[in-house]
């Protein structure tokens, strides 16, 4: 299945489960009606058959045995009651849920995973995917239950009018009229409730985050200093009671609203029943059908009583819900987001950026502003500049995760844009300040690098010696094939020093002709930092590579530092030329060497 | 904790727990609750008997024996039992909701208090936080919990006590049918949750696995990773196989669980049957009337209706829930961090004496026999790799962690004698954890120092002092997007954090060097900083970068959570040994190559 592009709208919280699952739903549906005309009419005239012969026999005006008919009708309208109404969605209901599990799950997956990069970073767009996808199934279960609802609701009034109007036609439209209302009120009280549980959300996600932070680890030591707790927790009441204060009021008048309808159809029962006393002594009633009535009227005015609010509730999610959809699938994708990387990358000559200007699409200034550069194969090269400088942002355009740039970004003199998603993949491979801590095995960690090819086992083990893995390797009970971290069974955790090993060796396997290190080392004190640089660039011999750092001492290595300030590169040189030049490379260097050479 | 043979939470401790302190923490309003749950319970066995009342009546009219206004009667007596049914129905409804929303406030406000007297060193073991997030279930699930006990009394034991009295005057057999109603649902309920925790034991870390692989697709954490790689075929056939496997277990336990259903509920439509035929038994005898027959025939499926909602819904939500109950209150019950209150006397500085400590469920040793000791007014600096115990050290010398072997004294007092809130009276830090705190620019700094009401001054000077200077923030700017507020770099956050820990009052003082990216000039600035706050203050200093601490009177060096080293700058480095060792090592990249 895949997720259309279009307007979705409440209706396709049913439309699509049936889609999905044809016969299961349409069954459930079926089940709705059964639910509705069982219950009330059936069981009705089965009574009043059953109670009539009775009294005839009283009446010596019938045979005993004449009362097993109608008790089997009976006894076989109580087992369609019990078994349909109760067993039936059991059994359908899984079978939904199974169908729709599997088509809709894989088919958000592939939605998301083709979005444009700019909206995992954008805080709004991010919000709208993780509500969207949080729990769909769910989403469109309860849309169902709810139109199962409104059928069965709608059609057991049908039904016991169909009933009543052999008897007393003008109290069909009386009831008809007196239903609209309370109908109405029911759906109104529904949708009150809903808006009030959206009002008070602005609340609720406060003292949420005040719960957070009296519980959670990594606030334990400035909790317990400062000793806080008593005054947060105040504050999460008061946010606690704002949000439940607007909730009781609304459940007040919803509580009063809906138990007034109840009231009424029960008068309207009342009414019924009273206006149904007469037919009975003129013998134009039998008594059975009488009894038989009064209890189906007075059992639909219980059902109705909830069933109908909670339904409308669940209608006015569903409607939200689907504008969530909407929204979601009409976030911009990204062409081959999901395709593999090329089987073979391209010939690097040379890459340049021309004048790059760029803005983050939620920032108001921009990062890199008329930005020029030029890598060449085979040099190694170092990215150097303050925290927000656009050091990683660079590397963001070049790994097309954004393309909304101005100026020019050539590849071997063609532009990027013009290449495929999957040929850029071949080309760059990158060490992440944050690089992923895939819990798979070790081997999958690393031929990870490498997606386009299968790679064997062998180059896995010899990557892994390059990188000095062995000894680790040796320690896991199953070698290569030892799941790491705590997810998989028998998973075995590493040091961040041994993940940071695997990362790079998961960039040396891959056939990338540029490699990027972007402070892969930020969460390491600089002693651990400076060796990775050192065995990195021994590693590196002879092909293209970036290091991205804030630490200088090793970026010294590098052939060409490039010095990024305000989005522009501003010196670019080796170590000693720039230390030469005494700009602002040189500055920050000495800031650095002044801690120790004192 | 999850499985446990603790005799304090077996279940009817923990029902007769939790119904005490609904009762207790709602009061007034909990006992009108129950009031209202026996009256609502006891009108639909009157209902019932009107109800037979008035299908005699109809009865007798048919055959003309007796005249219209007397069916009226019965049919007002039924009118008014339905009336004030509905009108408690309601109000039972609305004050249980109304009680379980106040009670649910109250239970995770004492949860958050706990959490406060309960020792730093627990939020480091992750079972631990596991604990603390059931427990966090917990304080939602348990007013529930005892919402459902307290009404098995007083509504289904008030409904079926009355309703089987009336059933025991028409018939002494009639009361019978209650108990067939109720064998099936209990047999079928105990046997759903046999299912469906064995299913649950199966898949769950299948499910980890799905939900693991999903996550690496399309989480945040590993988005950009996974796209570049072209890792998403690869995850992709693991999700889809992880998933086909789930879902098809899945639906084979339901569906073994819809066909058992169904096979009980033919078992208890046996007992309606046999009810019936029971009833029917006793109408053609003349035991009962015919009204009463069409009576109990409507009332039965209410019966049933009940005895369902109550053991499928009611009990097995409750059952389920018993396991975060459970967690909920061992948490309360969890021991505290406690001791004297007395004023430590920092003249007196902090004295370690041979030291041990080990984190919750590690084998290693974090801190491993260290002594050292800290003179007032004095700074010291802790160096060393990471790992190497430098963050534990500094939180057993202020005490938020008590060693496990040796003694820390802190102004004369034994930390583990003292109350930890008096140790920390008079300290404070920057750590290198510091919050981010999803308030205002105000309360970011306040929170401190939360005994005394805010002093805008001083929140100023603070703030002023820390160079914090984001433009267009102001006091009550509230410091977050999701909140409709401003987000702030990386580097004024830190600053923040440095007013933060300036703002509490303090004799001694924490800095935790942050290891998080930050350009040279910044760290610099940091460091300076930091210098300008430990000046003759009782000080320590954590950093990574061996050079700055050359600011601190003495530094220690850590290795394995021993003290390698501890000296002057200039001493240690004559003595050449780790530390020495280490400095060099840093200052190479910094000495020019010609």
């Amino acid at each position: 299945m895949k997720l259309e592009t279009r307007k979705y709208k409440t209706i396709d919280v049913l439309k699509m489960p049936l889609k999905a699952a044809p016969v299961a739903v349409t069954l459930l549906m079926l089940w709705g009606i059964m639910q509705a005309i069982i219950p009330t009419a059936l069981l009705a005239v089965a009574t009043a058959w059953f109670v009539d012969t009775a009294i005839a026999i009283f009446a010596d005006k019938a045979v005993t045995s004449a009362i097993y008919a109608p008790l089997a009708l009976l006894l076989v309208v109580v087992a369609l009651n019990s078994l349909i109404t109760n067993a039936g969605p059991q059994i359908i209901t899984p079978r939904i849920k199974f169908a729709l599990e599997r088509k809709f799950i894989p088919a958000f997956i592939d939605v998301r995973a083709s979005l444009s990069y700019k909206h995992i970073e954008s805080a709004k767009s991010w919000e709208l995917v993780e509500r969207v996808s949080k729990d769909p199934i769910k989403s469109f279960q309860d849309g169902l239950y709810a139109y199962r609802v409104m059928i069965r609701s709608i059609l057991s009034v049908i039904a016991i009018l169909g009933l009543i109007i052999t008897q007393i036609w003008w109290a069909v439209p009386v009831i008809a009229v007196f239903s609209v209302p309370l109908f109405w009120v029911a759906i109104r009280a529904g949708q009150k409730n809903y808006e009030a549980k959206v009002d008070t959300r602005k609340y609720v996600r406060r003292h949420e985050y005040y719960t957070e932070v009296l519980t959670n680890r990594e606030a334990v030591e400035e909790r317990t200093l400062f000793g806080y707790g008593e005054k947060i927790s105040d504050d999460f009441i008061g946010q606690y009671e704002k949000a439940r204060k607007v909730e009781f009021w609304v459940q007040l008048k919803q509580y009063a609203m809906a138990k007034s309808a109840s009231i009424c159809m029960s008068l309207i029962a009342i009414l019924i029943a009273l206006t149904l006393i007469n037919p009975v002594i003129t013998g134009d009633l039998t008594p059975g059908l009488f009894m038989g009535i009064i209890a189906a009227v007075f059992g639909m005015v219980n059902m109705l009583g909830w069933s109908l609010q909670d339904a409308t509730e669940d209608l006015a999610q569903s409607k939200e819900y689907m504008g969530d959809l909407t929204a979601f699938v009409e976030l911009s994708r990204t062409e081959g987001a999901k395709d593999l990387p090329d089987d073979e990358p391209i010939a690097f000559k040379e890459l340049e950026f021309r004048n790059v200007s760029f803005k983050y699409p939620t920032a108001e200034e921009n990062i890199l502003n008329g930005l020029s550069l030029k890598i060449e194969s085979g040099k190694h090269y170092a990215f150097v500049g303050a925290n927000g400088a656009g050091k990683t942002t660079i590397t963001k355009l070049l790994t097309g995760l954004y393309d909304e740039y101005d100026g020019e970004i050539l590849i071997n003199g063609k532009e990027l844009r013009t290449y495929d998603t999957s040929a850029l993949k071949a080309l760059f491979s990158v060490v992440y300040q944050d690089f992923a801590r895939y819990q798979v095995s070790l081997a999958e960690n690393i031929a990870l690098g490498d997606t386009a090819r299968d790679v064997g086992d062998d180059s896995i083990n010899k990557i892994a010696s390059l990188v000095e893995l062995d000894e680790t390797i040796t320690d896991l009970p199953n070698g290569i094939n030892t799941p790491l971290g705590k997810v998989m069974e028998g998973g075995v955790d590493i040091s961040g020093g041994q993940w940071q090993k695997v990362a790079i060796a998961r960039s040396l396997i891959s056939r990338a002709p540029i490699k990027i290190l972007d402070e892969p080392t930020a969460a390491l004190d600089p002693i651990a930092e400076s060796r990775i640089y050192q065995e990195f660039e021994g590693l590196m011999k002879g092909k293209t590579s970036i290091f991205i750092s804030h630490r200088l001492g090793s970026t010294k290595l590098a052939d060409e530092i490039l010095v990024i300030e305000n989005g522009e590169i501003v010196e670019n040189g080796s170590h000693d030329k720039l230390m030469k030049q005494d700009g602002l490379y040189a500055q920050m260097f000495e800031a650095q060497r002044k801690w120790y050479n004192e | 904790m999850s499985k446990n043979k603790d005799k304090r939470y077996n279940i009817l401790r923990l029902a007769g727990r939790s119904a005490w302190l609904y009762i207790k923490t709602s009061k007034w309003s909990g006992v009108l609750e129950q009031t209202l749950a026996a009256m609502h319970s006891f009108s639909w066995a009157a209902a019932i008997m009107a109800t037979q009342v008035l299908f005699d009546a109809v009865t007798a009219a048919s055959v003309g024996e007796i005249e219209f206004w007397a069916v009226v009667s019965p049919l007002a007596l039924l009118a008014g039992i339905i009336f004030v049914q509905q009108i408690l129905n309601g109000a039972e409804n609305f004050v249980s909701d109304a009680v379980e929303q106040k009670n649910k406030g109250r239970y995770m406000a004492a949860l958050q208090r706990k959490m406060q007297r309960i020792s730093a060193k627990n939020f480091e073991d992750t079972n631990f936080l596991d604990d603390v997030n059931k427990a966090r279930e917990g304080a939602n699930s348990v007013g529930y919990f005892a919402f459902v006990c307290l009404q098995m009394f007083t509504f289904y034991v008030v409904f079926f006590v009355s309703v089987g009295w009336y059933l025991f005057s028409l018939s002494p057999i009639l009361p019978l049918t209650i108990l067939i109603a109720f064998v099936p649902a209990i047999l079928g309920q105990i046997a759903h949750i046999k299912v469906f925790s064995k299913l649950e034991e199966q898949n769950a870390p299948l499910r980890r696995k799905y939900e693991y692989y999903q996550k690496a697709i399309v989480d945040r954490e590993f988005y950009k990773e996974t796209r570049i790689l072209g890792g998403f075929r690869f995850f992709h056939r693991l999700f889809t196989e992880t998933l086909t496997i789930v879902t098809k277990k899945t639906w084979q336990t339901e569906h073994k669980a819809a066909i058992m259903r169904i096979l009980l509920n033919f078992a208890s439509f046996v007992g309606l049957g046999v009810s019936i035929f029971m009833l029917f038994n006793a109408t053609m005898s003349g035991d009962i009337s015919v009204g009463a027959f069409a009576a109990v025939l409507a009332g039965l499926s209410t019966i049933f209706d009940i005895m369902e909602e109550a053991v499928t819904y009611h009990l097995s939500h409750a059952a389920e829930s018993i396991g975060k109950v459970t967690n909920y209150f061992k948490m309360l019950d969890a021991e505290e961090a406690n001791g004297e209150i007395i004023t430590p006397d920092f003249t007196k500085g902090i004295i370690a004496e041979n030291i041990r400590f080990t984190y919750q469920g590690r084998e290693e040793a974090a801190i491993d026999g260290v002594s050292l000791s800290i003179s007032n007014g004095e700074t010291l600096a802790i160096v060393g790799e990471n790992g190497a115990g430098k963050s534990t050290l500094v939180r057993l010398l202020i005490g938020l962690y008590t060693p496990d072997e040796g003694s820390v004294k802190i102004g004369g007092m034994d930390s583990k004698k003292i109350h930890p809130s008096a140790i920390y009276g008079t300290i404070s830090g920057v750590f290198q954890r510091y919050q981010r705190y999803k308030m205002t620019l105000e309360d970011n700094v306040a929170i401190s120092n939360t005994k005394a009401s805010a002093n805008i001054a001083q929140i100023q000077a603070a703030l002023d002092e820390a160079e914090f200077n984001e433009e267009g923030a102001e006091l009550g700017t509230m410091l977050s997007p999701e909140f409709d507020g401003i987000d702030l770099s990386g580097g004024q956050w830190q600053r923040l954090a440095i007013a933060r820990g300036l703002y509490r009052k303090h004799d001694f003082i924490i800095l935790d060097e942050p290891t998080a990216a930050i350009d040279p000039i910044e760290e610099e600035r940091i460091y300076n900083q930091f210098k300008q706050l430990a000046k003759d203050k009782c000080a320590i200093v954590v950093t990574h970068r061996l050079g700055s601490a050359k600011l601190a009177d003495r530094i220690a060096v850590m290795d394995n959570g021993k003290i390698d080293d501890i000296g002057t700058h200039d001493e240690l480095i004559i003595r050449g040994g780790k530390y020495a060792e280490m400095w060099q090592s840093q200052a190479e990249w910094y000495e020019n190559r010609a």
